[in-house]
């Protein structure tokens, strides 16, 4: 399905816009308000699990204040931005397309993919599944695409730039 | 004027000149591209310039960014879509234009405009960058922090996101900068046993997930919506008579896009919106604003490109970054091993009139461009978005692990992908939190350094007269949109009781 419709800017690029749809704007300033609160109760307890310092070292400032001190203002903006939305009336929540997960869920098989099977094959897999995800049928082009642009990438960043990359099981073919 | 001479005089060197040749075009290209921003475009080539010199890396980068600037605003005219935020508000003035058959004009103007502003821009960093530098020579760490601080603070008035979400976004980026291990005790904090961040998280692939993985998750979101495309036709100079009208527009908007970029933090984008305002403003004809007036083009697009030399000012003369794209730039600086600040105008003059040179010829190259090729180059935009993105992100994904061929990482960009896309979600930017990620060191050491200066006294920061004034424009910074934003309103109330 597709429509004519031109994109605003909150789907652009997630920038707020004017005509109502910024998604999560209001009701979802509570729920980052507790999150932050939440985030920051758990980096306080990890600033109390860092090591003793050395005595020769003690006249400096402690390595926990800073952070600390980050975490009361990060906790004193996040109270600020909940007053701030209360008494606004809640809008509609846009929920996110499948799509997005389903992209997400590419990404992080990409990247574990690199590191079990390589960068090549990692890359021709993800140069054929993203497209035919994103509703792209033409297979000739597909496959063109998957095999060209991964060997440009890896030649130039392995011929030009030396760099090493993880190649799987085509390491004993390839060096 | 010598510093600029021997800026041009660099580029007699053809390698150099083939390197902002590319990054022109590579700039006008990306820039012109929906959804790929020069700040994205510049953090995905960071990578590839490690292995160059200084000096054409860093070139490069320039280029790219002045180019990309320019390059938003073909889109913005021809499809309605700013092909990056700073030329959001040409869109306003631009598709109409285009719509009723007036395309090659609004690009003629765009250009030329984009072009004056550049190069303004150019002459006002030549001046002003070694004047701050020298300024900056008497700074201690109490100054240092103060600066740093107020730079944060600016946050708060970036148009994208609200002040108080800039803000903590800063704060978070601050936060990560201080994983790794503590510099005046040698303690490891956020290090989960993990000897790969006992250095930090690199700042890097945070860039690039943060923008390019961010950025892919959002076009995963809009892949039903079809731009409306109207036919790009003949770029055209702009008539005497149109020049006649837009001069005053364009001279004020280079002096507000140059101010606005110097600011640190405030970037194209602000500088092109107050350029858009203020160009209705003063305009004779504001009834056509909005509708396709010719002023409504040459207000942002001198402005913005007016903000990108400006923006180069804070982060050469004090390593304080005026824009996302600046923040990049300071990154790679700091890669190459170089510190911004004033003992870069003392040791590495080279590389300094390596960048004002190929910031001028990049403006100059893209006038050429924009006439002549804006047709060609508006053609990007048929490149299918299911090959377009996939590409990105393979090399999002190679460039991260390239740095220091580290799989960790790879796994970095990716989560602060995720991580971008849902800070986005809830309406955080992603500028701020890169802006405290690079600033966070800074901040951090000098504070620590103050202290240790100082015994402890915080008091002793308010008897340093610089620090002072810069605390005080802290607090212009985060309580300037709300006082401001308060006066307006009293004035505008007066108004209407007068009436």
């Amino acid at each position: 399905m597709s429509d004519n419709r031109q994109p605003n800017q909150a789907e652009l690029g997630g920038a707020p816009s004017r005509d109502g749809t910024r998604p999560l704007r209001l009701r979802g300033d509570y729920l980052v308000a507790i999150a932050v609160f939440l985030f920051a109760a758990v980096v306080f307890y990890l600033t109390t699990t860092f090591d003793e310092v050395p005595s020769a070292m003690a006249q400096g400032v402690p390595p926990t204040q800073f952070p600390r001190l980050l975490l009361g203002l990060i906790c004193v903006l996040a109270a600020i931005m909940a007053f701030q939305a209360y008494g606004r009336t809640p809008k509609k929540r846009k929920p996110v397309p499948g799509m997005v997960y389903a992209s997400a869920a590419l990404l992080i098989a990409f990247v574990a993919a690199v590191t079990w099977l390589g960068v090549i094959i990692a890359m021709v897999l993800f140069c054929v599944a993203l497209p035919l995800l994103w509703g792209e049928r033409r297979i000739w082009i597909i496959l063109v695409y998957a095999v060209l642009f991964p060997i440009f990438v890896y030649a130039l960043f392995s011929g030009v730039m030396e760099v090493r990359f993880p190649l799987g099981p085509l390491e004993s073919l390839l060096r | 004027m010598e510093g600029f001479l021997n800026a041009l005089s660099v580029m007699s060197d053809p390698y150099l000149l083939l390197i902002v040749l590319c990054g022109t075009v590579g700039g006008v290209l990306i820039g012109a591209l929906p959804g790929l921003t020069s700040t994205m475009a510049t953090a995905l080539l960071l990578p590839f310039t490690v292995m160059m010199d200084p000096i054409p890396a860093i070139a490069l980068l320039s280029a790219l960014y002045c180019a990309g600037t320019f390059g938003g605003s073909i889109t913005a005219i021809l499809i309605n879509a700013p092909g990056a935020p700073p030329a959001a508000a040409t869109a306003i003035d631009g598709y109409p234009m285009a719509q009723r058959g007036e395309a090659g004009r609004a690009l003629g103007m765009a250009t030329v405009s984009s072009t004056i502003g550049g190069i303004f821009s150019v002459l006002v960093l030549v001046t002003a960058a070694p004047l701050l530098a020298k300024l900056a020579y008497n700074f201690g760490p109490p100054e240092y922090f103060a600066l740093a601080l107020f730079g944060l603070s600016m946050l708060a008035s970036i148009t994208k996101g609200s002040a108080v979400k800039n803000l903590m976004g800063g704060a978070f980026g601050v936060l990560i900068a201080t994983i790794g291990i503590d510099f005046t005790t040698g303690v490891e904090r956020f290090t989960f046993g993990f000897p790969e961040m006992t250095e930090g998280i690199h700042f890097i692939p945070v860039m690039i997930g943060i923008f390019g993985g961010a950025e892919l998750l959002t076009q995963s979101a809009t892949l039903h919506v079809i731009y409306d495309r109207v036919a790009a036709m003949a770029v055209r100079l702009p008539s005497r008579e149109d020049f006649k009208r837009v001069w005053k527009t364009i001279v004020r908007s280079c002096g507000i896009g140059s101010f606005i970029g110097i600011l640190p933090a405030e970037g194209g984008t602000v500088a092109a919106m107050i350029g858009y305002n203020e160009a209705r403003r003063w305009s004779k004809h504001k009834e056509e604003f909005g509708s396709g007036s010719i002023e409504g083009i040459a207000g942002p697009e001198a402005a913005n490109n007016a903000a990108t030399g400006g923006a180069m000012v804070p982060t050469l003369a004090l390593g304080i970054p005026g824009s996302g794209t600046t923040a990049v730039i300071l990154g790679a600086l700091l890669v190459h091993g170089l510190r911004p600040g004033p003992y870069l105008f003392q040791e590495q003059p080279d590389l300094l009139y390596g960048i004002f040179a190929a910031m001028f010829v990049a403006n100059v190259l893209f006038l050429g461009i924009g006439l002549v090729g804006a047709k060609i180059f508006a053609r990007i935009t048929l490149i299918p978005r299911t090959f377009l993105w996939p590409a990105v992100f393979v090399l999002a994904v190679v460039g991260s692990y390239s740095l220091d061929q580290a799989l960790i990482d790879v796994w970095f960009m990716l989560a602060f992908g995720l991580l971008g896309f849902v800070f986005r979600r809830f309406g955080f930017a992603p500028a701020p939190i890169i802006m405290g990620l690079i600033l966070g060191e800074l901040v951090e050491n000098t504070l620590k350094q103050s202290l240790l200066l100082f015994e402890h006294n915080w008091l002793l920061f308010f008897e340093r007269p610089i620090v002072v004034t810069f605390f005080l424009l802290t607090l212009l910074g985060l309580f300037g949109p709300v006082l401001f934003g308060w006066l307006g309103r009293l004035l505008k109330g007066e108004a209407a009781t007068e009436k």
